[in-house]
């Protein structure tokens, strides 16, 4: 028997068990093999699980009478299906469910990591020790908690490919390879040289992650054409006996927009990550992917493909797994009779405050830390523990006296870990070397707490239930209130509320000390952490652009008394606006930062104008780069579809006269040009003539910005004759 | 379109518009509210209180009796709508179900299921019509590949109420 130690990088399916990849502390990667059984179960009218067992006797499978937990219904009788070839479970489950539809299924999903999770405790990229003979572990444990702060960094080998340009744009000529600090460059024009010198790195370097961009959508599938084309054998997986697995391209419908993900590339024995088709990887990296399949189970390459509510879930299936509770395929839990009166006030989402509209000087943001899953931990708000009767009486909110709920038990501690995380942070020096890679590790878990709370009304949430989504929101809007309560009571104003956030001000206050009393008032009230996120030294609530009287809640600006900004919900927070645009309205902020007070802000305006009015001479003598001016919008439907069509439509029926395709949810650029339909698509191969650009149409959308900007001091001013 | 006048127990009134009736149904669902109980069961996020609020409001001061008498449901997968479906009990006052067909259109639903899923529900609506008048309101279909639910339902409809979308007239293209 043989023992190692090292860190658990990947774990799939086999017909015989899973395989698992273990880095070990010596740096040699091995492949191990481990008997693994997995078991479904189903439920129902009793004539029809007499039929399924039968159906089922036929094959390869253990079947058992048993009585396992639903989280809604309590205990049941169901049928265990047992069976040692984990690789085929869905073709199992998937015929069972087509001959016996009415049956209700569970755990038949879910994900093989998940389940070997919850039976072994050894967490994805976690330290583990295996006891082995030959390849075959005998016996493996955990060294690690996927909860510790500081987890043992892995030393993993990251082989970077990234082509010379968008190859959806145009052909890529060079592969650029980087390796450590090596870096190099592959022509790709001849396929044969060049899958030699490839294969040759790859057998060389053995990467443990290859980094691409465009990957998934082009270089993957492309080295596959190739190495069937020219015969020189290809395989891109560590483990030899598999192939690449590819999954095809979809659009789907999700936060109130279509969404495009791009065909994917997954590897085995090695991570692949396609920066380009990553949902989140531009926000918190290899980092935060890595943190998010450490804390949910899932697979690195999965989780940086998939939204963090793939995670949530994943996190919803390894606790229901450990608490012996079912996980429903199809959840069918239904929402409870509510009168007229009793919806109206039941149907509400967080508390935003209209805001005092202009310009403010030295104003607080306390923010409430995760408010909505602190509310979900303290408050004990779960499907199962929210409406029930008892007693004779309907809560409307969770039990606190009850059992913790399995959605609280699943948050907790990813909760304590984020405040953690974020207590180290604050800290920290900012000049610190791990204050990139705790920040990014933060975010990663931050967006797993943003979903959360959609997950609980979400409808193909597992564990939702929409009375457990009202019961957040209204103690979350109970607390508002209490907030604002204390805030009134010790003479501060309060000038904006948005769900979870407060901006209060009040003569003579202007340092964070000021309000640290103010806050241990709140804390102490509500009982959810509250931070300060900063004192501004001037913010900026804006108005209506239709209609001036009327304050829009989620748009603002300020500057913080270390003169760094924030700001929400105007044109440069906007993925539509032009680059162009952007940096000239970030321009005028930072100018404008450097006023200390709303008077200072006003005199710095004249400055700002001669920016802006350079700008734009700029742009008519043709100084700036056409690459500034490009326009980035999605489709919200085939263009088929389109009545009228949006610019977007244009230039996409540009490009269809040009073989490309598109599907719904895809983006594309385009430029705003002087011709018949408007615009320019980008990605055309001829260039915009720039005596075609839209001049006129590029200030008005500069203009617009700086209305935003100017707004609030210039309707006490004077009127809006500047340009 | 005036559905109260032809509601009667044993009778499955299907009503297709292009919003789902969604003006005329709150309407209904108020007047009914004022003469009695009803059970409003909502497929397509259609139910607006706040617009049932105000036509009682119209006919009453205290409309907090009529308030008390609607009582809804929402299902927001077509798994769901079968399940509130079956567990809507038989009662002799009307049932509304708004936008039944909305979740059957979910393309993460097989065909075949949301198929098999509809006929479940049919078969509890035949149920539900015997104790009291159903309305079912159905927008077009989301999916091409399913208007046959929309036949389906409309079949087993005893009357179908069909309003089409007004059509616009010509327009003067504009010269600039």
């Amino acid at each position: 028997m043989a023992e190692a130690t090292g860190w658990l990088l990947d774990v799939y399916a086999e017909e015989d068990g899973i395989t698992l990849w273990l880095l070990t502390d010596d740096d040699k990667r091995l492949r191990l093999r481990m008997e693994f059984v997995v078991t479904f179960y189903a439920a129902g009218d009793f004539s029809l699980l007499r039929q399924a067992w039968i159906y089922l006797k036929q094959k390869d499978v253990r079947l058992e009478r048993t009585i396992r937990r639903d989280l809604f219904l309590g205990e049941r009788d169901v049928m265990a299906v047992t069976t040692s070839d984990p690789a085929n479970i869905h073709k199992l489950f998937g015929d069972l469910q087509r001959q016996f539809p009415a049956l209700d299924y569970y755990d038949a999903d879910i994900p093989i990591t998940l389940r070997f999770i919850a039976q072994s405790n050894v967490h994805l990229l976690g330290r583990c020790r295996v006891i082995l003979d030959g390849e075959w572990v005998q016996t493996i444990e955990p060294l690690s908690s996927p909860w510790g702060i500081d987890p043992t960094p892995i030393p993993l080998r990251i082989l970077t490919l990234t082509p010379d340009c968008n190859p959806a744009i145009r052909k890529p000529r060079q592969l650029h390879v980087k390796y450590n600090q090596r870096e190099y460059s592959l022509s790709l024009d001849s396929p044969r040289a060049f899958l030699i010198s490839l294969k040759a790195d790859l057998q060389r370097l053995d990467p443990d992650l290859i980094l691409t961009d465009y990957g998934d959508t082009w270089l993957l599938p492309q080295l596959i054409q190739w190495s069937e084309e020219t015969g020189i054998e290809l395989n891109l997986n560590r483990d030899r006996e598999r192939h690449v697995l590819t999954r095809k391209a979809n659009s789907y419908f999700a936060y109130g927009q279509v969404t495009f993900r791009g065909a994917q590339a997954h590897l085995f024995g090695r991570w692949h990550i396609d920066r380009k088709n990553a949902m989140s990887f531009g926000e918190y990296g290899l980092e935060g992917a890595m943190e998010q399949a450490r804390v949910t189970g899932i697979g690195v390459q999965e989780m940086a493909r998939k939204s963090p509510g793939a995670g949530i879930t994943a996190m919803q299936m390894l606790t229901a797994q450990r608490n012996n509770t079912m996980v429903p395929v199809q959840k069918q839990q239904v929402e409870g009779k509510k009168t007229l009166a009793e919806l109206i006030r039941a149907d509400h989402g967080g508390l935003i405050y209209q805001p005092i509209i202009g310009l403010h000087g030295n104003v607080a943001q306390i923010d409430f830390s995760s408010m909505y899953p602190a509310i979900m931990v303290k408050h004990n708000i779960s499907p199962e523990t929210v409406g029930r009767t008892t007693k004779g009486v309907s809560t409307s909110v969770g039990q606190d006296d009850a059992p913790e709920g399995l959605i609280p038990k699943a948050l907790r501690p990813l909760l304590e870990k984020r405040l953690m995380l974020k207590n180290i942070l604050s800290d920290l020096d900012p000049r610190d070397c791990r204050v990139e890679t705790l920040k990014a590790r933060a975010a990663a878990l931050k967006w797993l707490l943003v979903v959360c709370f959609g997950y609980l009304g979400y409808k193909n949430a597992r564990f939702g239930k929409i009375e457990s989504h009202e019961a957040v929101t209204a103690m979350s809007r109970e607390l508002m209130l209490q907030a604002k309560e204390v805030a009134e009571d010790m003479g501060f104003t309060v000038l904006h509320m948005y769900v979870d956030c407060l901006f209060v001000q009040q003569a003579g206050f202007h340092k964070p000390s000021d309000f640290t009393q103010l806050m241990n008032a709140i804390e102490e009230k509500t009982g959810i952490p509250i931070a300060l996120e900063g004192v501004f030294k001037w913010v900026a609530f804006l108005a209506s652009k239709r209609d001036a009287r009327v304050p829009v809640p989620n748009q603002y600006f300020g500057a913080f008394q270390d003169g760094s900004l924030k700001y929400r919900g105007i044109e440069l927070r906007r993925r539509d606006t032009t680059l162009w645009v952007r940096k000239i309205q970030l321009k005028a902020l930072e100018s404008l930062a450097h006023a200390n007070t709303p008077r200072e802000f006003a005199d710095r305006v004249p400055e700002v104008m001669k920016l802006v009015e350079d700008a734009k001479r700029d742009l008519r003598m043709g100084r700036v780069p056409l690459g500034e001016l490009v326009i980035r919008q999605r489709l919200s439907r085939t263009i088929e579809a389109y009545k009228t069509p949006s610019p977007a439509a244009h230039a996409a029926r540009q490009l269809q006269a040009h073989g490309r395709q598109f599907a719904p949810g895809q983006s594309l650029e385009f430029l705003f040009a002087r011709n018949a339909i408007g615009v320019h698509a980008w990605e055309l191969d001829e260039m915009l003539d720039l005596g075609k650009l839209d001049t006129k149409r590029y200030c008005r959308l500069m203009d617009r910005a700086m209305q935003t900007i100017f707004d609030p001091i210039l309707s006490h001013m004077f009127t809006w004759r500047l340009f | 379109m005036d559905i109260l006048p032809v509601l009667k127990t044993g009778k499955l009134i299907a009503v297709y518009t292009s919003d789902a009736a969604c003006t005329e149904s709150m309407s209904l669902i108020a007047e009914l509210g004022l003469r009695g109980a009803v059970t409003i069961l909502d497929g397509g996020n259609r139910y607006r209180p706040y617009q049932v609020a105000t036509f009682l409001r119209r006919k009453m001061v205290d409309i907090s009796i009529a308030a008390n008498r609607l009582l809804s449901r929402r299902a927001f997968t077509c798994y769901e709508m079968n399940t509130l479906l079956s567990s809507t009990p038989s009662l002799n006052h009307p049932c509304l179900i708004l936008d039944l067909l909305n979740t059957f259109y979910d393309d993460h639903v097989s065909t075949y299921e949301a198929y098999r899923l509809l006929k479940s529900c049919l078969g509890q609506m035949q149920r539900l019509v015997l104790s009291g008048p159903v309305v079912v309101t159905l927008p077009p279909p989301l999916a091409d590949d399913r208007d046959f639910l929309l036949e389906q339902v409309c079949r087993q409809a005893d009357e179908v109420m069909i309003q089409e979308a007004p059509v616009c007239g010509p327009t003067q293209p504009s010269l600039f």
